[in-house]
């Protein structure tokens, strides 16, 4: 499946800017943003619930850009499930089955439902009403009536969004051995980066009606293309810094008004001229406590308590912002008395060290 | 179990206090007077008085003399085919209404447009139709004018059918309202996902939007028909000679005929009519509930 220059206006808003997307056989591929970004328009384009304003969108090859919903072979989990209040979870199941254009015999029909209802574990509620079910089991349902059509390509609207966040676990593993039995393509729009992570083959950032980056998700955790991904993937404090130079792989950079400078290791930042403003991206998971190499000293502000993890926010000397940490709780043992107004030091290894050009102070 | 039958009890005396006034006056006003009615209708009359008995001879009457049963299986017959009439014109008004105008406003304005006759005094709307159908009415001047016809025809009023056509004008909105709020209730993603899975629009419609408004076409047709039941203005205004309706025949039993026993037999009869109906209605509603769960 492609989008080719597809974009979308509603009147002067533009909801997305020309996009090119194509998905692979068999991938499961995320569109990933905050809400307004236009990954749900997106997926209603594909879905063939709005038309796109240029462009076009093949599947298998064939241009279905401007084809009906009933007209093309892409089935939807809506994000609230959309079951039919009237009609058992078999019946709902059967609705897609018994059209004109599925040409399949009663058996086949009968085969199918039972299949379905099989692959996501709910064999014994094919005569419940969606109305006496529970969220998970009726995510289930709406799972088993896309996937009884046999799409091509199966779209995930926000499809755990509904859940509390136990039962969104189970049903991120559920999802994931769906995809793999079923062999199918699977695109599927989340505002949960860790449900992203989790799910993808690839996944596609978004902002603001563009893609930012795409990528496997450990290539957008390691090697985030801007500041806003890197946030956005995994969190990171972003601190404005100078670029003082770079030498055998090392760039030498200034935190803040330089009380503290940091030797960075990786691929060198293009356009970078000595002196540059630069954003320093620094993930709360690898700041480690206690003094070494690249250190950041300052006054801890708040200690906050997470179970496994302690989440510190200091603010490190001559820079405005305070920055966040997140350290394993075995790692505090020694430092009982750590409170807001401590002294506190962290470091970081050169490799974790993210750095990108600041592009609003150019 | 003590205690909840302890707090039930303590509860129970102001909810009492509070529904005595209501409860007081539906019992004075509503339940007092049909007993009476009741009481009445097995009395016997001897010119010019009516004597407390208890016999039946006034509902035999009712079944057995066809002066009275064929009133009441034309008042049956006539309600039902208004009813038919104003749903399957009403229907489709609350259809296009909630699914075609894609404006707010617009449909704001529409649906008033169907809600103000209802602020028309009832007589003046029953009045409209006889300067419509009337031999110097509007459809036969246009007739003439067009050349169709050369005499004015009568045939257009004081019947059955013009009895029909005022009836069906007057209850639409009773049919628009009940049918529009239930097409709004359908979430349009249940269409979205009819359309995702195949299934086309005429299909989508039969089989999720239909099913999903029943609960406001069974509503919209109980009212309906139980009003139209009821009607004593269209046939007197409209009907003719061959239009009585049972209001008619009650009106004249209390009132020219002066036989109120039977008066009141025949106002039990159209009563249990009446609830009987609203019985069915209301099972076939809790059904339909109980489907969407």
């Amino acid at each position: 499946m492609a989008l080719e220059g597809v974009s979308k206006s509603y009147g002067a808003v533009q909801a997305l800017g020309q996009t090119d997307l194509v998905l692979n056989e068999g991938e499961f591929v995320t569109l990933l943003g905050p809400s307004g970004c236009g990954k749900t328009t997106t997926l209603r384009m594909v879905g063939g619930f709005e038309f796109p304003s240029t462009g076009r969108i093949l599947i298998d090859g064939r241009d279905t850009t401007y084809a009906a919903p009933f007209d093309r072979p892409v089935n939807t989990v809506f994000q609230d499930y959309a079951l039919f209040p009237h009609m058992t979870v078999a019946q709902n199941i059967r609705y897609g089955l018994t059209v004109r254009g599925a040409n399949l015999s009663p058996a086949e029909v009968s085969s199918r439902v039972e299949h379905a209802l099989a692959l996501v574990g709910l064999s014994k509620f094919a005569d419940r009403r969606p109305a006496m079910m529970s969220g998970g089991q009726r995510q289930r349902v709406a799972m088993a009536r896309a996937i009884a059509r046999r799409p091509r390509v199966l779209l995930l609207d926000e499809p755990l969004s509904a859940l509390d966040v136990k039962l969104r676990e189970g049903m991120q593993v559920e999802l994931k051995r769906i995809h793999r039995e079923l062999g199918i393509t699977f695109l599927m729009v989340t505002h949960d980066q860790g449900e992203a992570m989790a799910l993808s083959d690839r996944v596609v950032v978004m902002q603001a009606g563009q893609i930012c980056q795409t990528g496997k998700p450990e290539e957008l955790y390691d090697s985030p293309a801007n500041p806003y991904v890197a946030d956005f993937i995994g969190g990171a404090n972003l601190v404005k810094g100078v670029w003082k130079g770079r030498d055998r792989g090392r760039d030498r950079l200034a935190l803040g008004q330089g009380q503290a400078e940091v030797q960075r290791e990786g691929h060198a930042v293009a356009g970078l001229s000595e002196g540059a403003a630069v954003l320093i991206g620094l993930r709360p998971d690898n700041l480690l406590l206690g003094d070494g190499p690249n250190a950041i000293s300052g006054r801890v502000l708040e200690v906050l308590f997470r179970g496994d993890r302690i989440r510190i926010e200091f603010t490190p000397r001559g820079i405005a912002a305070p920055i966040f940490a997140e350290v394993p709780r075995a790692a505090l043992r020694d430092l009982q008395n750590l409170g807001p107004g401590s002294p506190v030091t962290f470091h970081i290894d050169a490799a974790d060290i993210l750095l990108f050009a600041d592009e609003v102070a150019k | 179990m003590r205690g909840k039958s302890v707090l039930a009890r303590r509860s129970a005396l102001p909810v009492l206090g509070l529904f005595a006034l209501p409860v007081g006056w539906a019992f004075l006003l509503l339940i007092v007077p049909y007993g009476i009615m009741v009481a009445i209708s097995f009395w016997t009359r001897q010119f010019p008085l009516f004597v407390p008995d208890f016999q039946f001879g006034n509902y035999l009457q009712l079944f057995s003399d066809p002066q009275y049963y064929t009133v009441i299986l034309r008042t049956a017959k006539i309600a039902a085919l208004v009813t038919l009439a104003a749903t399957c014109l009403g229907y489709p008004l609350a259809y296009y209404l909630v699914f075609v105008i894609k404006t707010e406003r617009l449909r704001a304005l529409l649906y008033m447009l169907v809600i103000v006759p209802l602020w028309v005094s009832y007589l003046l709307r029953t009045y409209t139709w006889k300067t419509i159908l009337g031999t110097d009415g509007a459809l036969n001047s246009a007739l003439k004018w067009l050349g169709v016809i050369d005499q004015p025809i009568s045939l257009f009023l004081y019947n059955q059918w013009s009895m029909v056509i005022t009836l069906t004008y007057i209850f639409i909105p009773f049919v628009v309202m009940p049918v529009f709020a239930a097409l709004e209730n359908i979430p349009r993603n249940l269409i979205e996902a009819s359309e995702d899975l195949g299934v086309r629009p005429f299909g989508t419609f039969l089989r999720v939007i239909l099913p999903l408004s029943a609960g406001g076409v069974i509503s919209g047709a109980t009212v309906t028909f139980c009003l139209a039941f009821g009607d004593f203005v269209a046939p007197v205004l409209v009907g003719g000679p061959d239009g009585t309706m049972v209001a008619n025949l009650l009106q004249s039993q209390f009132g020219a005929a002066l036989n109120w026993p039977l008066g009141s037999a025949l106002a039990t009869v159209v009563l249990l009519i009446v609830m009987a109906l609203l019985w069915l209605s209301a099972r076939l509603d809790r059904a339909g509930r109980v489907a969407l769960g």
